[in-house]
This record gives structure tokens, sequence and C-alpha cells, in this order.
């Protein structure tokens, strides 16, 4: 019969070893692994696509240049009421600005890029906006699309930034919900065009519109502004045409257009 | 006319003004430490080989030893993404997983890891909001500074 003594050198310390370590390796596999449970409390604002990752998902779908041409809106420079405005129609002019991209309408993209610059002054960017629409230009000028499309995508990020560096969030909000607004309206009308499951998937976007429609309603100077106020219900009405579940149908895009296509007239214009 | 107590309070705020220069460059520093790791998990897949498009925006922030945090992201169906966690703590464990709303992992991209970064590729099964979600332990149980970038093709 082995003593404890020898019972402890030969079997308990390994044993001990073995019970140690187990608690350790599982320490370590638990680093490797982050579970659902550790963050999903942790609600963050949603991180909204910027418009080359939906463009590039159209791309896909062999969009014909002249469709593309057809829903061109190019706008003119308008003057704006207050920077609110302001900030919501240079999203939709940044938005029409991927559109002219898709239709390779040089002189479209140069007059875009022309009022871009106009009204990145009206807001006080001109400065740091004006290295990007020289850029559009020249790069429009010389064919190279998707770096046009770069460069489009770089000013909308450039605006967003400098406004927040300036702590005007509300408006950088304006820049992103009036490109979206116009995103939709361009991406609807084409899906309608030559209608498919497949293609109207790109719709669903239910917590992008809680999003932007909670960002709104937080807004206290929203409230009080009739155009705001549009944008808001808008956007209420989109959302249950826009949810998660099931096939959005043709007549459901239909509907997305139509409202998207009236949130732009009475909302991005001055 | 100074007094002592002001000169001690100029002094005193003197140092707090220094120590926040300081720990601002710090958190700077981190950030771009941080960020520099993401990119180079990204850089061979940014690439003209690689074909990714680099958003030129990152998020930052720092979070406790093996604690979880996660980006929430609207992915759109057709595209595939990379994403790309770094830090700027050596010698740290790292974790990456996409989750959908419901917490459901069901659409296993490839993982990749270096010194510092981790990253993932995800291509979503359906367009909608999922959760970039992130684990970093440290070995020695500091917080852990990170920066998250992301590309698509």
């Amino acid at each position: 019969m082995k003593s404890l003594h020898s019972l402890s050198r030969s079997k308990v310390l390994p044993a001990l070893g073995i019970l140690l370590a187990a608690p350790i390796a599982a320490m370590a596999d638990e680093a490797d692994v982050v579970r659902f449970s550790e963050i999903a409390k942790k609600h963050k604002k949603v991180v909204v696509p910027i418009p080359s990752e939906i463009f590039n998902v159209l791309d896909k779908f062999d969009v014909a240049r002249n469709d593309w041409r057809d829903e061109l809106k190019v706008p003119e420079r308008e003057t704006c009421r207050d920077r609110n405005q302001y900030a919501l129609f240079l999203g939709r002019v940044v938005a029409e600005g991927f559109l002219a991209v898709e239709a390779q309408d040089r002189e479209a993209i140069r007059s875009i890029g022309r009022t871009v610059l106009s009204v990145a002054e009206e807001l006080g960017l001109r400065s740091a906006v004006i290295k990007h629409t020289k850029a559009i230009i020249d790069e429009a000028n010389d064919g190279d699309w998707s770096a046009v499309r770069e460069e489009f995508d770089a000013t909308r990020q450039t605006v967003r930034d400098e406004m927040e560096k300036r702590r005007d969030q509300d408006l950088a909000q304006c820049v992103s919900v009036g490109g979206w607004i116009r995103g939709t309206e361009i991406i609807t009308a084409l899906i309608n065009r030559d209608y498919s499951a497949k293609k109207s998937e790109i719709l669903h976007q239910p917590q992008l519109l809680d999003h932007f429609t909670t960002t709104f309603k937080e807004v206290r100077s929203f409230q009080k502004s009739p155009r705001m106020k549009k944008i808001i219900v808008g956007l209420d009405k989109l959302q249950p045409l826009m949810t998660d579940e099931g096939v959005i149908s043709k007549q459901r895009v239909a509907d997305i257009q139509s409202i998207s296509a009236q949130l732009r007239k009475e909302t991005l214009t001055p | 006319m100074t007094t002592a107590r002001s000169h001690s309070s100029l002094y005193r705020l003197g140092t707090y003004l220094l120590a926040c220069v300081f720990m601002f460059s710090q958190a700077q520093a981190f950030v771009v430490d941080a960020l520099s790791f993401a990119l180079e998990g990204a850089e061979k897949h940014v690439s003209e080989k690689g074909g990714y498009t680099l958003r030129k925006d990152f998020w930052q922030g720092s979070s406790a030893s093996g604690e979880g945090y996660a980006i929430k992201h609207h992915l759109v169906k057709g595209n595939s993404y990379w994403f790309w966690v770094g830090t700027e703590s050596d010698d740290s464990t790292m974790a990456i997983a996409v989750y959908n709303k419901k917490g459901t992992k069901s659409f296993e991209g490839k993982v990749e890891k270096g010194s510092n970064w981790i990253g993932a590729q995800v291509s979503v099964p359906k367009s909608g909001t999922y959760y970039i979600a992130f684990k970093i332990t440290t070995k020695d149980k500091q917080e852990a500074h990170w920066a998250v970038a992301y590309a698509f093709k």
C-alpha cells in the first residue's frame, strides 16, 4: 500500500495540475470566443453604409446605362432657407452624383460637382470640399468612373467629419437622410423597371429607418420645422414597407418609390 | 498681485492641462496604433489584387480586458465584407464573430489573425443589421484600445 506521501507525489500533484490547468485552458478558450450574450445588450447606433456599398450591389444587377440616365435629375444650385435645408439638399446632390457616375454622364457630373461646392460654401465647408470637387471633375473628364465614385464617397465623408468636428451632428444627419431619401427613390425606380425579389431584397432596411427616425425625433429644433416633421412622417410611412419580413413585392417597391419621390419634392428642394 | 495660493492654483491648473494634453496625445497614439494594426490586416485585401474597397472611416474605443463589444452595422446582401479589429495591446488574445439581430452566427466566413489584429470575412444571407462582435483579452488585464475598419467588394 502506498503511503499518503507517495500518493501525493505520484498521483495527487499531477491530478491537481490537471484540475488547475482546466480552468486556465477554459479561460484561454473563452478569450478566443465572443458570444452574442456578451454584446447583445450593448446597444449602439447603427453604422449607415456608404452609397458605394449599395451601388456596388446594384452594379451586379446589370442595369443598362440608359436606365440610370433616365432617372437622373440634375439639381440646380438653389437658395435654401436655413442650414438644415442646405444639408438635406447637399445629401440629395451627392446621391445624384452617384447616379450620374452610373450613367457615365460627364456633363451631369461637372454640374453636380459645381453644385456640391456651392452648397458646401453656404455651410462653411468650401475649403474642405474643394479638393474633392476638383478631383470629381478631373476624373470624370478622364472617364475614371470608379475614381469618381470614390471621390463622391470621400466628399460625403469629409462633409460629415467636418460637421461632427464642429459639433453639428444634426446637420450631418440631415446630409445622410437627404442622400438616403434620394438614393431610395433611385433604387426603387430601377427595381421597378425590371422587378425581381432578388433585387428588392436590398430594400430590407428596418433598423436603418429606425435609426434615422429616432435621431430626427430626438432633435428638439426639428420638432418645430414643418420640413423635418414631413421627413419624420415619411420615414414612419416607409417603416412597414421596408421590414425584414417576407419578400418586398413589386407593389411595395412602387409604394416606397412614391413616398420617397414625394419626400424628395417636399423636403429636399427649397 | 498674484498670491501664493493662486500661484499654486495656476501650477495645479498648468499641471492638469499638461496631464490632459499628455493623456489626449497618449489616447490619440493608442488610436493611431490600433488603427494601423487594423489596416495591417486590411492591406492584402484592399490591394488591387484583393479588390476590396476600404471605407475611409473607422470606429475606435476602449474596453475592459475580456469584455465583448460590438459595432452594429447595416450589411447589404451581394457584398462581401472584411472587418478588422486592431489593438495596441501586445500579446492579447482576440476574438471576432458576426451575428444577426437574433444572435445567430450562421454565415461563417474566413477569420485571419495577426500579432495585434483579427479580421473576419462575411457575406450575409439577407440585407439587414448585424453585430460585428469582438473581444480583446490582454495579458496584463488592462483595458484595450481598439479600432475597427472594414472593406467591401
